[in-house]
């Protein structure tokens, strides 16, 4: 197996190699798509639930008060995480398939110093290290090891996309699988984190996930095209809400 | 303050020639010539030395120049927006700005504007002592002599704030971006803050009118024991002007990024992009139905920059229309303070509030009122 982070692990013939283009891994099999299913499960113990990506004081503030706001805030935390951390983590992959450590350290370095909210940094960072430290601990693959070493000499600071990155390249699935699973998990967070924060029913937060889903395909492609310097955002308001968060006396979650 | 106190301040000892006519304020390809168009030494001249600007004129020019070019390409955002005015060709002389500034520390403890080199359409005259607060800060007003940004314009912008220096730079009004119909305005500022230097860059609030479109790349370079103070207030356009004005430009880009001065190493970076016509701005969670924005960015040390954090607060009042909050930016290296409301008179409020702690934290002093036709 190759140690330095590309198609070290469990590989099936019918996956479509990390570096196909877009499109190609609509050929993957059964096995891909359940490693996809895995990793991007709210249940996956790296600790997304504590967490609402600034949700907490939207409700308080009374930003978001009923199933659309909630839908709208989703929505533009979708948008935002489409262009500034998918692009990042679709330069990662790049990197781990070209197996080009200096690239990869340096786009986890971009998603890193683009993080200006403590809370959005602490939650991208202790995720990402958590999801190291289980794959090293219980799943593999290989990559994954000297990635977590790098993480505790501090050479690289391990933010959560940067770490999907290079988990997925190692299980040799393709883009398009990470960042589906990339902004899967950004709205399952907020909408988990609102079932305990807000009047909705499962209901709602499903009929919400349906509906946001549609845009995935445009935001992954927009993701899988973009340069890193394109990484960009405008969300002043969740920034806003994030710094409120930090100052706020009652907090049931972390950011 | 009364107005003419203020007046009364700036009328100190000029320097022998009065710069304000030199070299630049033509628009011909003779503007090129001098190399330090005005070399403003403050209230008495302390003989700058004609070495020790940030080097030749023509150099800088041509690099910062180069570098805007290079931006403008690189930007896929613009690439919708590429064609030649049917006017003049877009960064030809007179659509290509260009201004050094440079702040230095005297003996006698004063900061000087040792440093000018200019071309149409800026203008800059002098550094005034207009700031009871600081009366020994250079303070400047950039000028732009079309008094607006049309389709094409290049604007290119350096500050350099030399060791324990202090200075203030603004714009006499607002930075009006005109209606384009063919390529777009862009502008580079690239800031240089030596060890112990103060910046304070506040200019007056920017109006997309619509249609407009316009890329700004703010390139910092920051010493440990520097600090700077920058911001940016973006107005909807002209709201009550026309219908369609409300967010009816077609591109605002703003890249932020700051570097440490020692080092190299990457402070942070922050790329605002909003395309009105393509996404919905007034969404929850973007302008959330808040019509003015504004944004400071405080860099300074950990210690200080948690003190202003912890003064200024966070709050979102959607009864009161107004909603602000300081974020920690990565390393501790300073904050990011965000407003959004419905007036630009509140916004700018908030952030001569932020503005005022800020000051007083990182040099202990205070801000002056107001002036009362600001």
């Amino acid at each position: 197996m190759n140690t330095a982070g590309v198609l070290s692990a469990p590989r099936e013939e019918s996956a479509a190699p990390a570096a196909a283009p877009a499109g190609h891994d609509r050929a993957c099999g059964v096995l891909a798509l359940a490693r996809m299913l895995e990793f991007g499960d709210s249940m996956l113990p790296v600790g997304a639930f504590a967490f609402s990506g600034a949700l907490e004081s939207a409700v308080q503030k009374g930003v978001v008060h009923d199933a659309d706001t909630l839908r709208d805030f989703t929505s533009t935390a979708l948008e935002q995480a489409a262009r500034g951390d998918a692009v990042g983590l679709a330069c990662v992959m790049r990197a781990a398939v070209a197996d080009d450590r200096a690239a990869l350290e340096r786009a986890d370095r971009e998603i890193y110093c683009r993080k200006l909210s403590e809370e959005a940094r602490l939650m991208s960072v202790r995720m990402g290290r958590k999801l190291a430290e289980m794959c090293v601990e219980a799943t593999g693959p290989e990559a994954m090891t000297p990635w977590l070493e790098g993480i505790r000499a501090g050479r690289t600071p391990g933010t959560y996309p940067a770490t999907l990155g290079v988990l997925f390249a190692g299980l040799g699935l393709s883009p398009d699988q990470a960042l589906t699973t990339h902004q899967y998990g950004v709205a399952t967070t907020i909408l988990n984190a609102a079932l305990r924060l807000m009047r909705v029913t499962h209901l709602d937060t499903q009929r919400i996930l349906f509906l946001l889903i549609r845009d995935f395909e445009r935001q992954c492609a927009h993701a899988a095209s973009a340069a890193p310097e394109d990484m960009c955002g405008y969300a002043p308001m969740t920034d806003i809400l994030a710094a409120v968060h930090v100052r706020a006396h009652v907090r049931l979650f972390m950011s | 303050m009364s107005a003419p106190q203020h007046a009364a301040r700036e009328v100190r000892p000029r320097p022998p020639q009065a710069p304000e006519d030199d070299g630049a304020g033509g628009g011909g390809p003779g503007m090129r010539a001098p190399q330090h168009a005005a070399r403003e030494v403050g209230p008495r001249p302390p003989q700058a030395s004609e070495g020790d600007g940030a080097g030749g004129g023509g150099d800088c020019v041509a690099r910062l120049r180069n570098e805007l070019d290079r931006i403008c390409a690189a930007a896929s955002e613009l690439d919708a927006y590429r064609t030649e005015p049917r006017q003049m060709p877009s960064g030809v002389v007179g659509k290509y700005g260009y201004l050094r500034l440079g702040f230095r520390k005297e003996a006698d403890g004063r900061s000087v504007l040792y440093d000018i080199d200019r071309r149409v359409p800026f203008l800059v005259q002098k550094g005034l002592y207009w700031d009871e607060g600081m009366p020994h800060m250079p303070c400047v007003f950039i000028i732009t002599t079309t008094g607006c940004l049309l389709q094409g314009d290049r604007m290119a912008l350096e500050i350099r704030v030399g060791e324990n220096a202090v200075g203030h730079v603004a714009t006499q009004s607002a930075t009006r971006v005109h209606m384009m119909d063919a390529n777009y305005a862009a502008q580079l500022q690239s800031i240089i803050v030596e060890p112990g230097g103060y910046l304070e860059y506040m200019p007056d609030p920017l109006i997309p009118h619509r249609t407009s479109r316009f890329l700004s790349d703010t390139a910092v370079s920051i010493a440990e024991s520097g600090s700077l103070i920058y911001s940016e207030v973006l107005l909807p356009g002209r709201k009550y002007h026309h219908e369609d004005e409300r967010f009816g430009f077609d591109l605002y880009s703003s890249h932020i990024h700051a570097v440490r001065r020692e080092t190299g190493e990457k402070l942070f970076a922050e790329k605002c992009l909003l395309e009105p016509r393509v996404s919905d701005v007034l969404q929850t969670g973007v302008m959330n139905g808040f019509d003015v924005f504004g944004v400071v960015v405080l860099l300074t040390q950990p210690d200080k920059a948690r003190r202003v954090r912890d003064c200024i607060g966070a709050d979102v009042d959607l009864q009161g229309r107004l909603a602000y909050g300081a974020t920690v930016l990565p390393g501790e290296c300073g904050l990011s303070f965000k407003v959004l409301g419905d007036a630009s008179e509140t916004v700018r409020a908030k952030i001569r509030q932020f503005w005022s702690v800020a000051r007083e934290t990182i040099t202990g002093c205070p801000l002056p009122e107001e002036f009362l036709w600001r």
